[in-house]
């Protein structure tokens, strides 16, 4: 069971209103695609939910409220994928993914429990070809997934990515999306910004769509997505052969 | 490098590091055979004075300040996930040899032995506490060094203006001391002045470890795997403070240390900073207590200063480090 709720959720920057009285509740099962144009918020909601920055308002997990946990017990319950993909030591593929058990005791010697969780998450990510290389030297495509298994290797309930697909080819990108479509299907949580829409329309169960720090829809996504959103919120149009600028 | 070939290899750290320490104390120009010296740490008689009240405590210190160094520039660099942050390169170092020449030049240090690291831990804290509030709040890694880089040339001028008021020759030369680095003539009274302080703030940075550990993945995903960031932050600056105000207090402004010691512990280590504060202790421990060893070797009247040799292996080192620095931020 989860009871993710958020309540007028707003942050605030040198006076400027990055997010505005956002609200939603959300439960096991769902798949929430967070979508809009750049500057829209997207990020800033995904870092309030996982509570690495300070909010107004109040996003609680059963009743709690997530920014009064301490780091370690939210981090067993919520993990937290930020778009920038940091590594800044010449460390093994799989000491990343390790770090993904840190709250759950020493981050070197890890108990079996913990070994197995990494073991899985490197196997769902498809890491294991490159498990024992130094992160400097591997790809893009190869860093988000060592990235991904991190976050997957705390076996949270819930998992918040900021765009886990940027920077993928299809097939990865695919795979990532279906992956977490998996994981909320067998009993979680997913919350996870995207930029690609039909992505987004394909495996997500639910659409919240954000425009200027405000939610503008939070609907089912073949009604979340309609031609209106994408001409007044992303301002492009579909027509045959894909994507096109809206006429203005 | 495997877990076993890392543990043995943490052990030859060790072992090496104590074995310069105790050569340090058996080779000196004072012409004992090397059997005589070893004696001399059980013995009343002129030899034992020679290796216990001379080269022992004038080894610790030399082997104490690197330590303390190697440790802190590996706090340091694991918090702003920086190869090239170290206590000498942020002008903790050089605000430490303030604190100590101003606690000399107003005489305090003649009316209690203590006022000299006191000063000196005070004003790294002053340094870590100016780099922090300057540096952003969010310790943009550049804007940090940036900053240091200021605070170094500042606390170099304001010494300078020390040494240009100086009332006498004696001041003067000891002022030269804690510029330059120097630890001739340090006693077991030097040490356990400033020991406390460097146990404190290694236990700090121990403390600090984990969540350096988290920091490579940045400051998001270190505060979501369950790191406490404000923590980290703050044991890692207090510890690094402390330790490098009381190296700077024995043994005067020594530069590179902090980053060279780390670069070559990293190794042992899988690159792992939260693991690398021990190593760098050891090897920072070996770089200076050899270096004195070298410098009481050398055939010169006047004998170099710990610092001054630091510098020239040090700096050339540190010119190799930035230039092979890479950071991965995607």
């Amino acid at each position: 069971m989860i009871d993710f709720s958020v309540k007028n959720l707003t942050v605030e920057r040198k006076g400027a209103a990055l997010l505005r009285n956002v609200n939603f509740t959300a439960g096991a099962g769902e798949f929430i695609g967070v979508v809009g144009p750049n500057g829209a918020g997207k990020s800033t909601l995904l870092r309030a939910l996982a509570g690495v920055i300070s909010s107004d308002g109040a996003v609680t997990l059963g009743g709690a409220p997530v920014n009064l946990m301490t780091p370690r017990e939210r981090a067993r319950k919520i993990a937290y994928l930020p778009q920038s993909r940091e590594i800044h030591w010449a460390m093994t593929a799989e000491a990343v993914v390790s770090l993904g058990r840190f709250a759950y005791g020493a981050p070197h010697r890890l108990a079996a429990v913990d070994a197995a969780a990494v073991e899985a998450a490197l196997a769902a990510a498809d890491c294991g070809s490159f498990r024992d290389r130094d992160a400097s030297t591997l790809s893009g495509g190869e860093l988000a997934r060592i990235h991904l298994a991190r976050a997957l290797a705390a076996e949270t309930p819930i998992i918040i990515a900021d765009e886990p697909t940027a920077a993928l080819d299809l097939k990865h990108a695919i795979a990532i999306v279906d992956l977490l479509n998996r994981k909320a299907a067998a009993g979680g949580l997913a919350i996870v910004a995207l930029h690609d829409l039909d992505l987004a329309r394909r495996f997500c169960t639910r659409i919240i769509v954000l425009n200027a720090g405000e939610l503008v829809a939070d609907a089912a996504p073949e009604a979340a997505l309609t031609d209106q959103v994408a001409r007044e919120v992303f301002e492009v149009a579909r027509d045959a052969r894909g994507w096109r600028l809206a006429d203005q | 490098m495997s877990d076993s070939n890392r543990t043995a290899a943490g052990w030859l750290l060790a072992v090496v590091s104590f074995s310069v320490l105790i050569a340090a104390c058996l080779i000196g120009p004072a012409g004992l055979s090397a059997g005589e010296a070893l004696s001399g740490f059980f013995s009343d008689s002129a030899s034992g004075v020679i290796v216990r009240e001379i080269r022992l405590p004038r080894a610790l210190a030399a082997w104490l300040a690197g330590a303390t160094l190697g440790a802190s520039g590996a706090a340091m660099q694991g918090l702003l996930r920086n190869p090239l942050a170290d206590p000498g390169v942020l002008g903790v170092s050089a605000m430490a040899a303030l604190g100590a020449v101003a606690a000399i030049y107003f005489n305090l240090s003649a009316q209690a032995p203590w006022a000299t690291p006191l000063a000196a831990i005070l004003f790294a804290l002053a340094a870590t506490f100016i780099l922090q509030t300057l540096g952003a709040g969010r310790l943009s890694p550049a804007r940090l060094i940036l900053v240091g880089v200021g605070l170094s040339s500042f606390s170099g001028a304001l010494i300078a203006l020390v040494m240009n008021l100086a009332p006498n020759p004696f001041i003067l030369s000891d002022l030269v001391n804690w510029l330059f680095g120097a630890v001739a003539n340090r006693s077991f009274n030097d040490i356990m002045l400033v020991a406390p302080f460097m146990a404190a703030g290694l236990v700090a940075a121990l403390f600090a470890a984990p969540g350096l550990t988290a920091l490579s993945l940045g400051e998001e995903a270190a505060a979501s795997i369950g790191a406490d960031i404000e923590k980290t932050r703050a044991l890692a600056i207090v510890g690094a403070a402390l330790m490098t105000g009381a190296s700077v207090a024995l043994a005067g402004a020594i530069g590179f240390v902090g980053i060279v010691a780390p670069h070559l512990a990293r190794p042992f280590v899988s690159q792992d900073p939260g693991r690398a504060i021990i190593p760098a202790a050891l090897v920072g421990g070996v770089i200076l207590s050899a270096a004195d060893l070298f410098i009481r070797l050398l055939p010169f009247d006047q004998e170099l200063k710990l610092g001054v040799a630091a510098a020239l292996i040090g700096a050339p080192a540190f010119i190799w480090v930035a230039a092979r620095t890479q950071r991965i931020a995607r």
